[in-house]
């Protein structure tokens, strides 16, 4: 191809996108992937998982369509359109009587990207095949099976490139055929290469692999093709231009996946996306590029991939770490900044507190330095982690757990003298619950020494131990087994200690009172509301409420470290503790009765690190008051700052966005997500929907459109305070 | 001693360089029709009052000594000739409709403020801006407030009408970086009409300035048969390049947009006398002055 095509190609594939995202009609399904997952499933069925899994996934990956399109240069593309009467029974149906058994992959990881890219599936073929030769003087039994079923699918996924790259050829695109049939089995050997293994990888593991909703991270794409990039230059092969436009198809073939609609709210509202409907729904794929590196302490690739960042697709959600370390590039830093003034889908990351985050759970800083997230938000060491537990919840709930009976009667639970009575009933309550969770968690490590493996997917394949140990992920495989410990809604927990501390106990409100007026709703009681909701605020910048933020964080995490200490004296888990809330604050506001905080009752709590609704006064007194949060001992979490269209117009805008940002993480702030959206757009999309077709904000951890969002989320977001 | 301020707002970008923080200062010796900060004007606290965020809940009504709020038809109705500004009714309202801003601070504590934004201001140049009302009717506290600034390295610029004893501009400005002030119009009579005081005593302030080889931001609020004819503009002009050393004006559109706070104050919205600036005259003022030999800022 000559390098004008590249361009050209790369253009033509944007322009789909665009109109896809706009047009894409919301009744759209993957019709053949529950056509084939059925037959696979009625000819596999009864075998064990293992076998079930590699026999189904070669069933589904020989007989799947292969679309292409004449401008592909990355080839992947699969079946999605609206069903017929007939094909809408059917799809229902199927869900209805739970007739999908041959995948089982969840999604919500990064896969080993790095070893993949380094040993191609041919690499993973050897080591499985090497691995069953070694067990084959033992009876037949699961770690056969096990093996057996993974060298099916790998080779699945193997026939199915080359069977694409034939298709390419015939359909006359020579270059992209030839490009992936190199990749079907061997590593790649080139940049061009390599983004082909990875697209094709996720479209089986979206489209065909997953069991639901599987949101994939493609992995640090800077870091892991800077090698073959660099060849690929001084050899000739490619130009910044070429590589820009692969990235360009790259990026837009992302978006395939995506259904219109919005998941997390729209609980069966036309809008919503189901799972069951569009595999992949708005789920994000995650791209990282930043940050600091084991391996490269410069990375050109960074800006390259920065500035393909189209701001009009929802996917992929681009991870940028920030770090002050020597592999910060201002010149990429500012290319972010100006993307995300243009509302891009990009959450920024902060090395400086992400990585002793990590290593405060007890990861090898070689290991935390390769962290990645996966949608929404969550933190994850590539191929080195497994999710085997979970902790935590609510802040807020657990104080007002500790002040009302949350039993419909919200009577009064104890009497207290002062607040330190009250952060040491949360601290008693919360030590219980963690001790719970942690001694299960080492129990259930204990009985893993000797488990053999079950399942085998996509998955584990890629995840290293798996096949090396012949364990499965989850039950011993991986260095790291984690506990995800979720603090949530920090910012109504603060404000609760903060009203407690000014109104009653250095105030002239009895607790007896407060407590009543809560359970009465505020009935009658304007005085006190009004005292409450003028008390100090998270997210004021204003210590007098900052200061209980802070206390209780590094309250529950005292605990959480004391309680990771086994008996041996030394930590024995991983907790990998996040803040993340997605959309919970609506849901557990709904249960719970007002708070002293002057909420009513079930009213939301604040939303991720977000102070309460409607008290931010400004962006810099909200960036201020989140950064005093001791990230450093924290993994993961989103703070969603909406920002006005006027604060960010333009140069100067950019520039605001590049200080405001910068001197937050700086500061020690972990993360922050934009959505440049003015309130009085937002209420005119909500009038005329048709004319906003574009307009994208950012939900928990991926974008979505605004007006394909049902009302009750799009009022949620527009709640969320606009700063200007 | 303790200043009156009636509001601080944390990254402002319009009232100078970089990214800052304005303080608004309580009162005012002018009354300029086209104001958009009216409840600056009054050196005492007002209760505000916003209907469209009110619910007619009516819990105001019990708590109002003064019987200035009742409630007919569902339909609050507030009787500002009866209301003596105690704030008692505020609070009660848990809709924040009604608004007491009584806020009283020391310099210290003031600056103290300020500085929690330092990191914002370095990085973009940015700091600190004195407005008002009129900052320098409360000149010990605005110069004490200065000169603490100045002692934490910050940047400082004051936001004054100019029309103030010549001493207070002397005795401050060793502690300002930059004065923005507004030219509104030559022609004093005109002046009066449009602001209540005359123009003489701020023309010998600009020149005062000057003289001083003080930093000034010069605005011209362009106010349709006021201030943008080409008269005006040439008087502008040449009072500047032959009185002062200052060359550049920054011309500014003015909006309507101060309606709302007006009606929550019981005042008429004076502007409507007036219209908002359009884009012909605006370009039109920017060449006119040009021509006279002016560096004319594009206001953004
Ligand atoms: S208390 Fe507030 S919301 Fe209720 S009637 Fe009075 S002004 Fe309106
Ligand atoms: S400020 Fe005082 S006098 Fe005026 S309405 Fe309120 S309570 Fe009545």
């Amino acid at each position: 191809m000559k390098p004008e095509t590249y361009l050209k190609n790369a253009e033509l594939m944007r322009d789909e996108i665009i109109d896809m995202l706009r047009n894409k009609p919301i009744e759209s399904t993957l019709v053949e992937r529950w056509q084939l997952l059925d037959q696979a499933g009625k000819r596999y069925g009864e075998l064990p998982q293992p076998l079930r899994f590699g026999h189904g996934l070669t069933y589904v990956l020989e007989n799947c369509s292969l679309p292409i399109m004449p401008y592909d240069m990355i080839l992947g593309r699969f079946v999605d359109r609206v069903p017929t009467e007939e094909e809408d029974a059917f799809v229902r149906q199927f869900h209805a009587e739970n007739r999908q058994i041959v995948m089982t992959d969840g999604g919500h990881i990064t896969l080993d990207w790095y070893k993949i890219i380094a040993v191609g599936i041919d690499g993973y073929i050897e080591l499985a095949t090497s691995e069953y030769h070694k067990r084959l003087g033992n009876a037949y039994g699961k770690e056969l099976l096990f093996y057996e079923g993974s060298i099916l699918a790998l080779n699945a996924m193997k026939n199915y490139i080359l069977r694409y790259a034939k298709a390419a050829e015939e359909a006359g695109l020579t270059e992209a055929a030839a490009n992936a049939a190199a990749v079907a089995g061997p590593a790649p050997t080139t940049f061009w290469g390599a983004l082909q293994l990875i697209a094709i990888l996720e479209k089986i593991y979206y489209v065909y692999a997953g069991s639901m909703n599987p949101t994939l991270t493609l992995g640090r794409l800077d870091d892991i093709l800077l090698d073959l990039y660099t060849a690929d230059l001084e050899a000739g092969r490619i130009t910044e231009d070429i590589a820009g436009a692969l990235i360009d198809d790259f990026y837009a073939k992302n978006n395939l996946i995506l259904g219109r609609g919005e998941h997390q709210m729209s609980g069966g509202a036309p809008t919503d996306t189901g799972w069951w409907r569009n595999n992949g729904y708005d789920d994000p794929t995650y791209v990282v590029i930043g940050g600091r590196s084991n391996l490269h302490k410069k990375n050109p690739l960074t800006k390259l991939f920065a500035s393909h960042i189209n701001p009009r697709y929802e996917n992929p959600v681009i991870i940028y770490r920030y770090t002050s370390a020597e592999e910060h590039d201002s010149e990429a830093w500012e290319i972010i900044c100006d993307k995300l003034r243009q509302n891009a889908s990009i959450l920024v990351y902060n090395d400086d507190t992400m990585i002793p985050g990590f290593m405060s759970a007890g990861v090898e800083e070689k290991d935390a330095i390769d962290y990645t997230v996966h949608g929404c938000n969550w933190p994850d060491i590539p191929a080195k982690y497994c999710t085997i537990g979970g902790a935590g919840g609510s802040i807020a709930r657990m104080i007002i757990d500790q002040l009302v009976k949350l039993d419909g009667t919200n009577d009064k639970k104890r009497d207290y003298a002062t607040l330190d009575e009250i952060y040491g009933a949360v601290a008693d309550a919360f030590r219980t619950h963690v001790k719970d969770v942690f001694n299960a968690v080492r129990a259930r490590v204990k009985a893993d020494e000797k488990a053999l493996p079950e399942m085998t997917n996509m998955t584990n394949i890629f995840t290293e131990g798996v096949l090396e140990n012949c364990k499965t992920m989850d039950h011993g495989a991986v260095k790291y087994p984690v506990i995800y410990t979720l603090l949530r809604h920090i910012g109504t927990a603060a404000d609760i200690m903060a009203s407690l501390e000014t109104n009653v106990f250095e105030g002239d409100v009895s607790l007896d009172e407060m407590l009543d007026a809560m359970k009465n709703g505020w009935q009658g009681r304007e005085r006190l509301l009004k005292k409450c909701l003028t008390a100090p605020k998270f997210g004021r910048d204003d210590d007098e409420a900052d200061k209980h933020a802070v206390r209780l964080m590094n309250m529950l995490l005292d605990i959480i470290d004391e309680e990771a200490i086994g008996e041996a004296g030394v930590p024995d888990v991983h907790p990998f503790n996040v803040t993340i809330a997605d959309m919970w604050h609506v849901g557990e506001g709904a249960q719970l009765p007002a708070s002293p905080d002057g909420r009513m009752p079930g009213a939301p709590l604040s939303e991720n690190l977000s102070p309460t609704a409607g008290t931010a006064e400004s962006i810099t007194a909200l960036l201020n008051s989140v950064s005093k949060l001791p990230f450093k001992r924290i993994c993961s979490g989103a703070l969603n700052v909406r920002l006005s269209k006027a604060l960010v117009a333009g140069d100067a805008g950019a520039e605001r966005m590049r200080i405001l940002t910068e001197t937050y993480l700086e500061r020690g702030g972990m993360q922050v997500q934009v959505s440049v959206s003015d309130t009085s757009e937002l209420r005119a999309a909500q009038k005329c929907p048709g004319e906003y077709k574009d307009l994208m904000v950012r939900i928990t951890g991926y974008s979505a459109v605004f007006v394909d969002m049902c009302e009750s989320a799009q009022n949620e977001f527009i709640r969320r305070d606009e700063l200007a | 001693m303790k200043g009156k301020i009636f509001n601080i707002q944390r990254l402002s970008y319009h009232d100078g360089p970089g990214i800052r923080t304005t303080v608004f200062l309580r009162g005012c010796n002018l009354r300029c029709a086209w104001c958009h900060n009216p409840e600056s004007q009054s050196p005492k606290p007002q209760l505000a009052y916003y209907r469209s965020s009110c619910t007619g809940c009516g819990i105001c009504i019990e708590h109002c000594e003064k019987g200035a709020i009742t409630i007919n038809d569902g339909v609050i109705d507030y009787d500002r000739s009866k209301c003596e500004n105690c704030g008692n009714c505020a609070d009660y309202c848990v809709a924040n409709a009604r608004r007491y801003e009584n806020r009283e601070m020391t310099a210290e504590a003031l600056v103290k403020l300020l500085l929690k934004d330092k990191a914002y201001y370095d990085k973009s140049g940015g700091g600190v801006t004195f407005s008002g009302g009129e900052p320098f009717l409360q000149k010990e506290f605005l110069i004490e407030a200065l000169q603490l600034c100045r002692e934490s390295g910050l940047h400082t610029a004051v936001e004054t009408a100019l029309c103030i004893p010549s001493d207070s501009l002397r005795e401050a400005a060793p502690y300002v970086d930059l004065f923005m002030f507004d030219m509104k119009a030559m022609d004093d009579d005109a002046h009066r009409k449009a602001t209540g005081a005359s123009n003489k005593q701020i023309l010998a302030n600009i020149k005062l300035l000057s003289e001083l080889g003080a930093d000034g931001l010069i605005r011209i609020p362009i106010v349709k048969g006021l201030n943008d004819s080409e008269e005006n503009l040439k008087a502008t002009a040449e009072f500047l390049l032959r009185e002062t050393s200052f060359t550049c004006v920054e011309p500014l559109k003015l909006h309507t947009l101060a309606t709302s706070k007006y009606d929550s104050l019981g005042m008429d919205d004076t502007l409507s006398g007036f219209e908002s600036t359009d884009d012909e005259t605006y370009t039109c003022v920017c060449n006119m002055l040009e021509a006279y030999g002016i560096h004319v800022i594009i206001n953004k």
